[in-house]
């Protein structure tokens, strides 16, 4: 391993271009826990080993069966009546070299119930085929160490998959079609100056025809303005339909004045005309970052009053009992201790992630103040167009001032947010680090998530309306109840032995049962019209009843990947997570999110 | 699929099987199963799966590694995977089959070996083969295809091959034996997308080209007078430069020096213009025009593929109707769309239709759509007149090449009759029979289907 660093990036290369260095140092020290590993826990291991994760560890019981062998590709024919845990652990290792792998051999829900210490020292805890009440209990356990965890199910076709944590802020959204800012609408004085030294009418016709249409907007905005009855102010822009329709027409019209008859719009000019919209389009804070600005103030102020950054969550610290293993046996794969790869370097996105709420606060501030004047620092980025590398480069180098300019302003208003308690012996945020949360503060979000048990006691009361109506999250909403009523029946033995070995016909109606239980439990207290088995459609009772206990091994591996997207996006920092229950069904072939995982 | 004999006490006697997460769903009737499921054949199907069924999975990648692992979890043990490539370092991130030790050999030898040797039973053959060397009769006798591919050139491609085998009677009816069904994935990042063709039936890729967005291409007016980004100087060095400075070099994207060079001569037409951002990482990434790659979103579109091939082989539940995109950058985003067929589709339609006598030559049914009447008016009119040297083809057979080194060996075709060329002795005293044969020209954009009914 002399040239890890070489080889890492060339192995990593289509990755690190999603999430850059910065995201894959934090993938690279991330120590996950896994539990159980059917086939689900065992693609998402898979996933996340490829990514080249710090370590993993499995906790698992089960010996491998024949079963296994056919759904599960870590597991060989071998390992039959070995650890299921020691053998997926093994050929998971044996994907990536570069990732420490160890087992647990014991019952999941035994760990959860005995050792809630065993958790705090992971960076994320996934949970695969947990019963409700287990998962209830792991959650709070995960929050009282403040570590992240992703529960997920498989039953036959269906499947879920639902992340806690009592708070995720995010920097780097990445969001797919980002509409650039050029503050076209509201330009500042230099750039306004910028656009009014292009004169057209002085120019050949080669150097017409490479004036950036962000110019020619500029240009024919402010031209619009001086022609209004009265004049109107510099902030005035179209708003009607016939005033936008006019904007276009003479702007089309300029165009075609430095052309023949008969011939096409300069390319210059037929970009101006499809950015048009540009010219009214006021440069707004958009809503998830104008709720993180919102809450900026009082979240900064409160980290600088308590030792534990970020959100608060009012939870009672249970005293952590040292996880003791129960054999000498089952740590035999332990190879070595939790991180093997250092923390990621302090670069500038990970000053600026650790320090969100500080530099949100102080973002908040900017748009207040009158160096802000209502709008977010520029982020500085100025989309190709057609023009001559000249006027291109002077261009973006006005753009790329301005963002300058507004990121050093707020780097001196950070410098007037109190500094968290446990970081204030530090350096405050740098200069580039200031420069690196500017850049994507426009798409900033902070999601919190309920605790669990605070979903099994309010989600299907939440879904009741998508149940009723004929509209997309309906089959969402029945397997949701479904699923939940399957729960409340295995969880009975007396009941689980008819849902395991009673005849279709049983098993059905015991299921719609469970149905109505968890339907009227739902609606206990409240004064609405009672829930009934009657909304649960027949025909997924049907086919629930029919998958059984199946993990078909394709479905395992969908719920899988959406769990290590997940994982990532929790790791990395980067990309906007699941906010609600996710769930896949694999008859339509599509997932639809539910909206009862947020805090109230 | 044969009928059920179906022997309960027989069956719960058995010990469990390796795939009994599947055979429990086929054994049991559903709600939501598609048409013609028998749940009381479920031992049969599953048996029909491991025997019978054999699939082609295209790719041997990011997506090809994940479907023959998903199939063959699924109980199918009779697949050939096709892949032209070698493996790469950069591969190793997704292209879970594949080991450091693996670098340089071929991807589908490989990746079929490891599935092989990890699930018993399991008979993967491998073809490191490009899909345009490989012949009809090669794609015929597989009953699913399932697509792992990374560019619309290979989709079109083997969509066309699909298409090129429908048989349509004279009504323009496809003839269900003729179709072969087609699943096919494609990722970037964290989206991707899965759908299941029916050729003939549901869209095919040339019915929904517009689905693929357009390629970035730099005019070279740009890259040569007014480069304004990074990208730009990357693609002067590459399209330019090298066949200026290096006309004898073939250029090699996977050799280091060539793209040492190539990062070089970037940065200083960068340089040279005040332009920030070469790097050697964007370099590469605009030279071999890389899409991010992730194994989670590969595990996703390929699994939903998989388990559209057990839907389409088994019906133990409705099929997807007819396109999946997945997005999983911000939450998760799944929509399911139901596109259309373009009625008018050069490629999966039914084509045009022509009557003629059976005694009628090759040259003289071939004049015939040359002339400025287009057979009779059976050309649209965009085509008639325009159409002046096709090459006609029945099934894998080359009736007449007009170019190339097949002209002289199928020029003595043209002197036959339609009736000694497409009839098979059997057929020779049908009174009228429909065939398809393929025409294509230079003034086509793909070849055209020709239903031509013979009297």
């Amino acid at each position: 391993m002399a040239d890890a660093g070489g080889s890492h990036k060339r192995k990593y290369d289509r990755q690190i271009r999603i999430w850059g260095d910065h995201g894959q140092a934090r993938l690279q020290s991330a120590n996950v826990c896994m539990l159980g590993c059917g086939p689900v826990g065992s693609e998402t291991l898979k996933n996340l080993v490829l990514g080249g994760i710090a370590s993993f560890t499995v906790v698992d019981a089960e010996l491998v069966t024949a079963r296994d062998t056919g759904n599960n590709f870590l597991i060989e024919a071998s390992m039959l009546g070995t650890s299921r845990a020691k053998g997926v652990s093994a050929l998971a290792q044996e994907l990536n070299e570069s990732v420490v792998g160890r087992f647990v051999e014991e019952e999941p829900a035994h760990v959860v119930q005995n050792n809630p210490g065993f958790f705090r020292d992971f960076d994320l805890v996934i949970a695969t085929q947990l019963a409700d009440a287990v998962a209830a209990v792991l959650d709070d356990v995960c929050r009282t160490h403040g570590v992240p965890l992703i529960l997920s199910t498989c039953v036959g076709f269906a499947g879920t998959v639902r992340l806690s944590l009592a708070e995720h802020t995010v920097l780097e959204a990445k969001p797919d079609n980002s509409v650039a800012d050029l503050r076209i609408a509201r330009p500042w004085p230099e750039l306004m100056a910028h656009a009014a030294a292009y004169d057209l009418s002085a120019m050949d016709d080669v150097e017409r025809r490479h004036v950036p249409w962000v110019v020619l907007l500029l240009k024919h905005l402010h031209d619009w303005r001086l022609a209004q009855q009265p004049p109107a102010p510099e902030t005035h822009v179209p708003t009607t339909g016939p005033e936008k329709r006019a904007f276009r027409d003479t702007l089309r019209a300029w165009g075609s004045s430095y052309v023949e008859v008969g011939h096409d719009l300069p390319d210059n000019f037929r970009e101006a005309l499809s950015n048009a919209y540009l010219a009214w389009t006021q440069p707004e804070v958009p809503s998830a970052a104008a709720n993180v600005l919102s809450q900026a103030s009082a979240v900064a102020m409160r980290a600088a009053a308590s030792p534990v950054a970020g959100g608060a969550d009012d939870l009672d610290v249970a005293p952590c009992v040292g996880f003791v293993p129960s054999g000498a046996t089952t740590y035999a794969h332990a190879l070595a201790d939790v991180a093997t790869t250092s923390a990621p370097p302090a670069s500038a996105a990970a000053t600026a992630e650790e320090n969100f709420w500080q530099l949100a606060c102080a973002v908040s501030r900017f748009v207040d103040q009158a160096s802000g004047g209502g709008f977010l620092p520029l982020d500085g980025s100025l989309p190709d167009m057609t023009a001559t590398t000249e006027m291109f480069l002077s261009l973006q180098n006005i753009y790329h001032a301005k963002a300058e300019a507004d990121a050093t302003a707020v780097a001196s208003i950070a410098l007037e947010v109190p500094r968290p308690r446990d970081r204030n012996h530090t350096a405050p945020p740098s200069a580039a680090a200031c420069r690196h949360f500017c850049k994507h503060c426009r798409h900033i979000n902070v999601l919190r998530w309920c605790r669990v048990s605070d979903e099994l006691r309010n989600g299907i009361s939440t879904v009741r309306a998508a149940l009723a109506n004929d509209g997309p999250s309906r089959d969402a909403a029945n397997l949701y109840v479904l699923l939940r009523a399957r729960d409340t029946a295995l969880a009975d033995t007396q009941t689980a032995r008819v849902m395991r070995e009673g005849t279709a016909t049983a098993q059905e109606d015991e299921l719609r049962r469970a149905c109505g239980t968890v339907l009227r439990r739902a609606c206990a207290g409240a004064h609405s019209e009672p829930l009934t088995e009657e909304l649960i459609s027949a025909e997924w009772i049907s086919e629930i009843a029919r998958w059984g206990d199946t993990e078909p091994h394709t479905v395992a591996t969908v719920i899988g990947g959406i769990v290590s997207q997940e994982a990532i996006k929790l790791v990395t920092r980067q990309f906007v997570p699941l906010d609600g229950v996710l769930v896949y069904n694999a008859v339509r072939g599509d997932a639809a999110v539910l909206d009862v995982a947020k805090t109230a | 699929m044969s009928s059920g004999n179906n022997n309960n006490e027989v069956a719960m006697a058995q010990p469990p099987s390796r795939f009994e997460d599947v055979l429990h769903v086929l054994k049991r009737p559903g709600a939501l199963a598609g048409d013609g499921f028998d749940a009381d054949s479920g031992d049969d199907v599953m048996e029909m799966m491991q025997d019978s069924i054999s699939l082609l999975v295209i790719g041997a990648g990011g997506l090809g590694c994940e479907l023959l692992k998903d199939l063959a979890l699924l109980g199918f043990q009779n697949m050939t995977v096709v892949d032209m490539d070698t493996i790469d370092v950069s591969n190793l991130n997704r292209q879970f089959l594949f080991r450091p030790a693996d670098v340089g050999k071929p991807k589908a030898v490989v990746a079929a070996e490891k599935v092989n040797s990890r699930v018993q039973g399991c008979r993967v053959t491998p073809k490191h083969a490009r899909v345009e060397e490989l012949s009809l009769d090669f794609y015929r006798q597989f009953h699913v295809w399932v697509l792992g591919l990374d560019s619309v050139e290979a989709r079109s491609y083997v969509n066309s091959v699909a298409c090129s085998l429908l048989e349509y009677d004279e009504d323009g009816n496809v003839d269900p034996s003729s179709i072969k069904p087609m699943v096919d994935g494609g990722t970037e990042g964290f989206k991707g997308h899965a759908r299941v063709i029916y050729p003939g039936m549901t869209p095919c890729f040339q019915c929904t080209l517009w689905l693929f967005p357009p390629q970035t291409k730099y005019p070279l007016c740009t890259l040569a007078e007014t480069p304004r980004t990074a990208a730009h100087c990357i693609e002067y060095a590459h399209l330019i430069a090298w066949p200026r400075d290096r006309p004898d070099d073939e250029f090699d994207a996977d050799n280091p020096e060539h793209m040492l060079w190539m990062f070089e001569q970037a940065s200083s037409r960068a340089a040279t213009f005040g332009i920030p951002g070469v790097t050697p990482q964007l370099t590469s990434g605009v030279v071999k025009n890389i899409i991010p790659a992730i194994a989670s979103t590969n595990a996703i579109v390929a699994s939903m593929c998989a388990t559209e091939v057990l839907k389409i082989v088994t019906m133990c539940l409705r099929g997807m109707d007819n396109y999946t995109m997945y997005m999983g950058g911000y939450g998760v985003y799944t929509h399911v769309a139901s596109y259309e067929r373009d009625p008018q589709c050069i490629v999966c339609g039914a084509g045009i239709a022509i009557k003629t006598r059976a005694d009628s030559t090759l040259a003289s049914f071939r004049d015939a759509l040359t002339s400025d009447s287009g057979g009779d008016g059976a050309l649209p009119t965009d085509l008639r007149g325009k159409v002046t040297s096709p090459s006609i083809s029945h099934g894998s057979s080359n009736l007449y090449m007009a170019h190339g080194p097949l002209e002289p060996l199928t020029r003595a075709n043209l002197s036959k009759s339609l009736r000694e060329l497409l009839f098979a002795e059997a057929d020779m005293e049908c009174e009228r029979r429909t065939v398809t044969l393929m025409l294509n020209d230079k003034a086509l954009a793909a070849p055209v289907r020709l239903r031509v009914t013979v009297e």
